[in-house]
C-alpha cells in the first residue's frame, strides 16, 4: 500500500481554508463558553479571521503554479487570489452581520462560524482539482450557505428561502455529481489531469457519454453561478435570506464557482470540438446579460432588483469565460454573429492572461460593490417589517439624500459602480472584461453585453432618482446605526471609488494570474 | 522659455477650486459672510491662474496641445492623466475663469440657505468644468463631463424655483441618456482605434489610429459611393460599417448638451427654475461643452460620417435657429425667452462648425465664447431684477428704465450684444458664421434661413425690452425697486467691458483660436477626400508618457503560465482507480 | 462463461431472498399466528403516531438532534474500523489524519454538550 507523502508544501494551497476552519471552530466554542450579552467581538473574531486568511491566500498567490495534495488541488494565483476575494467578502459580510443581527437580537456565534466555513469552502472550491474534492467543497459551501439563509427563521419569508434554496441546490449539486460520474465512467478517474489525458480517446469512442457529463456538469455549476436559464431560484432565495448573507452569495459564491467552472471546463474541453463549449458559455452569457437586466427593470423591490443584477453580472463573468474558450482561429466569413469569434483588427492575440485579469478584477468590484449595496439595504430594514411587502421597496430609499447625505452617496457610488460608470471600479472591470472579450473576437456578444449593461444604468439610477429626487416620507425611519456597519460601509464605498480611480497595484498582480489547467 | 511651471500651470487651473472647496468644507456652517468671501478668494485665484496659462499660451505655436501634463494611471489600459490646452479649449478656459467670481456676485444675496452646499457645488462644478475642456484623455473628459451632472443638478433641483425638482430631473436623464450613449461609443473607438496591448483612451491614440482608415474610407467611398466594403482593411471595414452609428452616439450626446432641436426640451425649463448661477453657467460654458465635443470628437474622430450626416444636422441647427427665435416670439416668460435665445444662438454655433469651412469654423468657436459672455450676462441682470421683484413675466414690469437707469443701461448693452449689433462681439461671430456658410457646400437656403433668423433676432430681444423697459410704469410695486448696487455693478461690469472689448477688438482672441480652427477644418476635410492634406499637419502629436513613470503606454501582457508548470507526481495514490472503460476483470473472491 | 455479471451472481442470490421474504413473511403470519384482534392493534402501525389527524404535527426537536447525534458517531465508528485494521500500514500519516477527524468530532461533540442536546430533560 502506498502511503502518501505529504510536505508542507503541500499544505500551503489549503491554508487560507484551515485558517478560516480554525476560526469557526473558535466561534462555536465562543458560543458555548462565552455567551454575555454583547457579541459583537464574535464579529471582529470573524472578521480578522477572514482577514488573516486573505493575508495568507495573498502570500500564496505569488507562488509559482503547481499541483499539490497529488493533485487533488492545485496552488495558483488565480485560485488564490479568488481566495483573497472571498475573505474580502467575508470580512466585509461579518461586519456587516453584527449590526444586522444585533438589530434583531440574532447575534451567535453559529451564524459567523457559519459564514466561516461557506468562506472555507468556497476557497477549497476554487482549487479543487477533482471531482469529488470539488463535489465535496461544494457541498460545505453549500449546505452551509442553505442555514445561513434560512437563520433568521421566524417568519415565512426565510424559511421559504431556505426550503426552495435547499431542494434546488441539491438538485444542482446531484446534477453535477451524476455528471462527474458519466465522465468518471468515460474516463476511469476523477482528476482532472487524468480526465483530460483520457478524455480525447473516450470522446472518440463514446461522444453520448462525453457529452452527457459535459451538460450535466455545465448544467450543475450554472446554478451555482445563477446563470439564465438556471436563475429561478435567485431573487426568492437571495430576498429571503438575511441581507449580509445574500451580499455573500452574490459575491463569493458566484466568485467560487466561476473558477471552478473554468478549471473545470478547461479540461473538458480537450476531448470536445471546440465549438461546442464556447457556444454553450456565449449562450449562458448572452441569455444572463439580457435577461439579468431585463428583468431587472420592472422591480421596484431593491433587494430583489440586486438579485437580478447578480445573474447579469453573472452572465458578464461568463462573456469572460466565453472569450476563453473562443475558437483561435476565426472561420471564414467575417460577419459579426453572437456566437462567432470574428478577430477585430486582424490579429488574434492569446487572451488567456487578460481573460483571468479581467474575471478577477471585475469580481474583485463585484464584491466590494455588492457587499456595499446589500449593506445598505441592510441597514435600511425594519425587523417589524419583514412580513409586509414594501421592506425594500423603492421608497425606502426617498429622499435619503436629505435625511442621510453620506449613505446617499455611498449607495450612489455602489449603484453607478454596478451600472459601470467611471470613476468607479465597476466600470474598469467591466473596461477589462469587455475588452477580453473584443480581443477573443466575441464582438456580437460584447456589443450585446453593453446594451444590457445600458438597460441595467436605468436601474441602478432609478434608486439613486429616488435618494435624491423624491421627498422623504413623513414616517421614514432612521437607518439604524451600528459602528461595524458603518466600518464596512465606509470601507466599500471607499474601495469602490479608490479602486475605480488608482487601481494601483492590483491590476499589476491580477495581470499575473495564471491558472493550472490553464489554456 | 519654458519654465518648469508651465507643465503645471493646468493643474492649478482645474483643482484650485476643488482646492478652495476642500477649505470650505472646514468652515462653520453658519458663516455666510465667511463661506461667500473665501469662495470669492477662491474663484479670483482661479482667475489669475488660468489668465497666467493664457500668458504662457503662445498661439503662434505650432504645437497643438500646450502646457501638456500627462502622468500615467492605469497602464494596461491605457489610461494617463492627460491634460493640455489648444487654442478653444484656452478660450474656454479664460471665459470658465472670468464666469467663477461673478457667479458668486450675482448670488451674494439671493442664496440665503444651505449657503455652505451652494457654494461647494460652485466650487466643484468649476473644477468639473475646467477639467473637461482640458483634458486630452478622452476618459478623463468623461468622468469631468459626468461629473459636472451632479453638482448642477443639486443647483437646480435644491437652490431652484417652484418647479426645480421636474427641471433637475429632466435635465440630469436627458444628459445622462446622452454620457450613457457617448461611453458605448467611446468604448467602440477605443478597440477600433489600435490592437490589443496598444489601446488607449488618449486623444492622440484614438485619433491617429483612425485616421488612415478614415482616409481609406473617403477615398473608397469616393471611387465607388455605394461600395460594400470589399477590399477595405479592417478599421476602414469597422469605420464603413458602424462608423456612422458611432457618430451618431456621440452627435446625440452632444447634441443634448448644446441643445440642438429636437432634443432642447430640457433646456427651457432647466433655465427657468435655475437659479441666477445655475443660469450663467448653464449657459456661459455647460451648454459650451456640446459644441466643444463636436469639435474636438465627433466630427475630427468620424470625419467621413459627419460628412454623411453634415446636411441633416445643419438643416437641424437652422431648424433650431429658426424655431428658438419663433419661441422667442412668444414667450410671456423672460427667463424661458432667455433660455430659448440660446437654443438659436447655439444653433450658429453648429452651423458654423458644420459648414467646415474656416471662417464657419472661427464664427462657430467665437461665437461659443460670445454667447457664454452675453447670455450669462442677461442672466445675471434678470437675476439682480428677479431678486427684486420675484416675478418672471413681462407683464409684471414696463418702464423699468425709468425706476433702475443703470440697470436699464446694462440690460441694453447686453442686448445689442445679443442681438448682434455690429460693435458687440455677437456680430463678429455671428457674421464670420453666416460667411462660412455661404461659402461651404451647404445648400443655400439654409444659410439664408439661418440669415432672417438673425431679424427675428433684434425683433424679439429689442421687443422685450421694450415692453420691460420702456413706457409706463404699470405695477405700483416696480416704483420703489432700487437700482443697482456697488457689488451688483461690479458683477455686471466685466460683461460689458468683455462685450467692447470683443466686439472692438476681437483680433486677440481670433489668433488664440486660428490654430484650432485650422487643425479643425484639415482634420473634417483631410479625412473627406478633399485636396491633398499633409499627414503632418492633422496628425495629433502629444508627449509621451514620462519615463520614470512606465515605458509605454500600453505594456504588452505576460503570457499566461503554461498548463503544466511542474510535472504533478503521478504514481502516489493509495488506490490504484482502474480505468472503466475497456475491459471489466471479475472480482476474484 | 466467465461473462462480466459473474461476479454479481451472489448480490442477485441475496436481492431475491429478500424479496421473498419479504413477501412470504405477512401471510405467514396471518397463517400462524393467534388472533385477538383489538382498537389499538388494529391500527396501521405508522412509526407510533396516530395515522389520522394533522400532518403538520410537531415533534420536539430533540429527538432529531439524537437522531443526528447517532448518525456523526455511528459513521465515525464505520471509519475508525477500518482504520483500526490497516493501523499498521497506515502509520503516523493515517494516525495523524484520525486524529484530526477526532479531534474534530470531539470538538463537535463539546459544542454540543455545552448547547445542552445531551440532556434529554430542560
Amino acid at each position: 500500500m502506498n502511503i502518501p507523502h505529504l510536505t508542507f508544501q503541500d499544505l500551503l494551497p489549503v491554508a487560507p481554508a484551515g485558517v478560516l476552519v480554525v476560526g469557526a471552530i473558535v466561534l462555536l466554542l465562543s458560543e458555548v463558553f462565552l455567551s454575555t450579552a454583547q457579541r459583537t467581538y464574535q464579529a471582529v473574531i470573524g472578521t480578522l479571521t477572514a482577514l488573516l486568511a486573505g493575508a495568507v491566500a495573498m502570500n500564496n498567490a505569488f507562488e509559482p503554479a503547481r499541483a499539490a495534495l497529488q493533485g487533488y488541488v492545485v496552488l495558483d494565483p488565480f485560485s488564490q487570489w479568488m481566495t483573497v476575494l472571498v475573505c474580502l467578502g467575508t470580512a466585509l459580510a461579518s461586519l456587516l452581520s453584527a449590526g444586522f443581527l444585533n438589530h434583531r437580537n440574532a447575534e451567535r456565534g453559529e451564524f459567523y462560524a457559519l459564514i466561516l466555513f461557506s468562506a472555507a469552502g468556497m476557497s477549497l472550491l476554487a482549487m479543487s482539482a477533482e471531482f469529488i474534492t470539488l463535489f465535496i467543497n461544494l457541498e460545505v459551501l453549500s449546505i452551509s450557505t442553505y442555514a445561513l439563509t434560512a437563520f433568521l427563521r421566524r417568519g415565512p419569508r426565510p424559511a421559504e428561502a431556505g426550503f426552495k434554496y435547499f431542494i434546488l441546490g441539491a438538485f444542482s449539486a446531484s446534477l453535477l455529481l451524476y455528471g462527474a460520474a458519466l465522465l468518471y465512467g468515460a474516463t476511469g478517474s476523477t482528476r482532472f489531469l487524468d480526465v483530460g489525458l483520457a478524455l480525447p480517446q473516450a470522446f472518440a469512442q463514446q461522444p453520448g457519454l462525453v457529452y452527457a457529463g459535459f451538460g450535466l456538469v455545465l448544467a450543475g455549476f450554472a446554478f451555482k453561478v445563477a446563470a439564465v436559464p438556471f436563475h429561478m431560484w435567485t431573487p426568492d432565495v437571495y430576498e429571503g435570506a438575511p441581507t449580509p448573507v445574500t451580499a455573500l452569495m452574490s459575491a463569493g459564491v458566484k466568485a467560487a464557482a466561476v473558477v471552478a467552472l473554468v478549471r473545470t471546463f478547461l479540461f473538458l474541453v480537450k476531448g470536445l470540438s471546440p465549438e461546442v463549449p464556447f457556444i454553450a458559455f456565449s449562450a449562458l452569457a448572452l441569455l444572463s446579460m439580457v435577461g439579468g437586466n431585463l428583468l431587472a427593470l420592472p422591480q421596484r423591490n431593491v433587494k430583489r432588483m440586486l438579485a437580478y443584477s447578480s445573474i447579469a453580472h453573472a452572465g458578464y463573468l461568463l462573456l469572460g469565460v466565453a472569450a476563453l474558450f473562443a475558437p483561435a482561429t476565426a472561420k471564414g466569413s467575417d460577419a459579426v454573429g453572437l456566437f462567432t469569434a470574428t478577430p477585430l483588427l486582424g490579429s488574434m492575440p492569446n487572451v488567456a492572461a487578460s481573460v483571468y485579469k479581467g474575471l478577477l478584477f471585475y469580481l474583485l468590484g463585484y464584491t466590494v460593490t455588492a457587499l456595499g449595496a446589500f449593506g445598505t439595504i441592510a441597514a435600511l430594514e425594519r425587523r417589524e417589517d419583514e412580513t409586509r411587502s414594501n421592506t425594500w421597496d423603492l421608497e425606502r430609499f426617498a429622499g435619503l439624500a436629505q435625511r442621510k447625505p453620506g449613505w446617499a452617496a455611498a449607495m450612489a457610488a455602489f449603484m453607478l459602480s454596478l451600472g459601470g460608470v467611471p470613476p468607479t471600479v465597476g466600470f474598469l472591470g467591466k473596461l477589462y472584461l469587455f475588452g477580453a472579450a473584443v480581443d477573443a473576437g466575441l464582438l456580437g456578444l460584447a456589443v450585446a453585453g453593453v446594451l444590457a449593461s445600458v438597460a441595467g444604468v436605468y436601474v441602478y439610477l432609478r434608486v439613486v432618482v429616488y435618494m435624491y429626487m423624491r421627498p422623504a416620507p413623513a414616517d421614514a425611519p432612521a437607518p439604524f446605526r451600528h459602528w461595524t456597519t458603518e466600518v464596512a460601509l465606509i470601507a466599500s464605498a471607499v474601495a469602490v471609488v479608490a479602486l475605480g480611480v488608482l487601481p494601483g497595484p492590483v491590476t499589476e498582480w491580477f495581470s499575473r494570474a495564471g491558472m493550472v489547467f490553464g489554456s | 522659455m519654458n519654465s518648469i511651471y508651465d507643465s503645471r500651470i493646468l493643474n492649478l487651473v482645474i483643482f484650485s477650486p476643488l482646492l478652495v472647496a476642500g477649505l470650505l468644507a472646514f468652515l462653520p456652517r453658519n458663516e455666510k459672510g465667511q463661506i461667500r468671501a473665501l469662495t470669492l478668494g477662491g474663484m479670483v485665484l482661479n482667475l489669475l491662474t488660468c489668465l497666467w496659462a493664457y500668458s504662457r499660451f503662445s498661439p503662434t505655436s505650432p504645437v497643438e496641445f500646450q502646457l501638456e501634463y500627462r502622468l500615467a494611471w492605469v497602464d494596461d489600459l491605457g489610461l494617463s492623466y492627460h491634460v493640455g490646452v489648444d487654442g478653444i479649449s484656452m478660450g474656454l478656459v479664460l471665459l470658465t475663469g472670468v464666469l467663477g467670481p461673478l457667479v458668486v456676485l450675482s448670488s451674494w444675496t439671493f442664496v440665503d440657505e444651505r449657503v455652505k452646499e451652494f457654494h461647494l457645488a460652485l466650487l466643484v462644478l468649476q473644477t468639473a468644468m475646467l477639467g473637461a475642456v482640458c483634458a486630452v484623455d478622452t476618459l478623463l473628459f468623461f468622468v469631468f463631463f459626468e461629473a459636472m451632472l451632479v453638482p448642477m443638478y443639486l443647483l437646480i433641483g435644491v437652490w431652484g424655483s417652484e418647479e426645480r425638482q421636474m427641471a433637475a430631473m429632466k435635465f440630469f436623464l436627458y444628459t445622462m441618456v446622452g454620457s450613457v450613449l457617448m461611453l458605448v461609443a467611446l468604448l467602440a473607438v477605443y478597440f477600433l482605434a489600435a490592437p490589443a496591448g496598444m489601446r488607449s483612451f488618449d486623444y492622440s491614440t484614438l485619433y491617429n489610429g483612425l485616421m488612415s482608415a478614415n482616409r481609406e474610407l473617403a477615398q473608397y467611398l469616393k471611387a465607388n459611393p455605394a461600395g460594400d466594403g470589399a477590399g477595405l482593411s479592417a478599421a476602414a471595414l469597422a469605420l464603413l460599417r458602424y462608423g456612422p452609428y458611432l457618430f451618431l452616439a456621440f452627435a446625440l450626446a452632444f447634441a443634448i448638451k448644446v441643445p440642438m432641436f429636437p432634443v432642447h426640451t430640457w433646456l427651457p425649463d432647466a433655465h427657468v427654475q435655475a437659479p441666477v448661477a445655475g443660469s450663467i453657467v448653464l449657459a456661459g460654458v455647460m451648454l459650451k461643452m456640446g459644441t466643444y465635443g463636436f469639435w474636438r470628437f465627433a466630427i475630427p474622430l468620424f470625419p467621413v460620417a459627419s460628412r454623411q450626416f453634415q446636411l441633416l444636422l445643419a438643416a437641424l441647427a437652422v431648424v433650431g435657429i429658426v424655431y428658438g427665435a419663433f419661441m422667442c416670439l412668444a414667450q410671456r416668460d423672460i427667463k424661458k425667452l432667455i433660455a430659448y435665445s440660446s437654443v438659436s444662438h447655439l444653433g450658429y454655433c453648429m452651423l458654423g462648425m458644420l459648414a467646415f469651412t474656416a471662417e464657419g469654423a472661427t464664427g462657430s468657436a467665437y461665437q461659443m465664447l460670445n454667447h457664454g459672455v452675453s447670455t450669462s450676462a442677461l442672466f445675471l441682470l434678470f437675476g439682480f431684477l428677479y431678486e427684486r421683484r420675484h416675478a418672471r413675466l413681462m407683464s409684471d414690469y414696463g418702464g423699468i428704465a425709468k425706476v433702475m437707469p443703470v440697470f436699464s443701461a446694462f440690460f441694453l448693452i447686453v442686448t445689442f450684444s445679443s442681438v448682434a449689433v455690429p460693435g458687440t462681439n455677437g456680430f463678429v461671430g455671428e457674421f464670420l458664421v453666416l460667411l462660412g456658410s455661404y461659402k461651404s457646400n451647404l445648400p443655400l437656403w439654409l444659410s439664408v434661413a439661418a440669415t432672417t433668423a438673425v431679424v427675428l433676432g433684434a425683433a424679439y430681444m429689442l421687443w422685450m425690452v421694450q415692453k420691460v423697459f420702456f413706457g409706463q410704469v404699470t405695477h405700483q410695486e416696480n416704483l420703489g425697486l432700487k437700482d443697482l448696487g456697488p457689488r451688483e455693478v461690479v458683477a455686471a461690469l466685466p460683461f460689458v467691458l468683455l462685450i467692447a472689448v470683443m466686439g472692438l477688438k476681437p483680433q486677440p482672441l481670433l489668433d488664440v483660436i486660428d490654430h484650432s480652427t485650422q487643425r479643425f477644418v484639415a482634420r473634417a476635410k483631410y479625412a473627406a477626400g478633399e485636396g491633398p492634406v499633409d499627414d503632418s499637419k492633422v496628425r495629433v502629436v502629444v508627449r509621451p508618457l514620462p519615463k520614470d513613470a512606465v515605458a509605454q503606454v500600453a505594456p504588452t501582457l505576460p503570457p499566461a503560465v503554461p498548463a503544466h508548470p511542474t510535472p504533478i507526481p503521478l504514481p502516489m495514490r493509495p488506490v490504484r482507480l482502474q480505468p472503466a472503460q475497456p475491459q471489466l476483470q471479475p472480482a476474484t473472491p | 462463461m466467465e461473462s462480466p455479471l459473474t461476479p454479481y451472481v451472489p448480490v442477485a442470490i441475496v436481492l431475491f431472498l429478500a424479496g421473498a421474504m419479504a413477501a412470504a413473511i405477512p401471510f405467514i403470519a396471518g397463517l400462524l399466528g393467534p388472533r385477538s384482534p383489538s382498537a389499538v392493534k388494529s391500527e396501521i402501525f405508522e412509526g407510533g403516531n396516530p395515522p389520522i389527524g394533522s400532518a403538520r404535527q410537531r415533534f420536539a426537536v430533540k429527538f432529531y438532534v439524537v437522531a443526528l447525534l447517532f448518525i456523526v458517531f455511528d459513521v465515525e465508528a464505520v471509519f475508525l474500523y477500518p482504520w483500526a485494521v490497516n493501523f499498521q500500514q497506515l502509520g503516523w500519516f493515517g494516525y495523524a489524519t484520525m486524529a484530526v477527524f477526532a479531534a474534530t468530532l470531539v470538538v463537535a461533540l463539546v459544542y454540543v454538550w455545552k448547547k445542552g442536546a445531551l440532556s434529554w430533560e430542560s
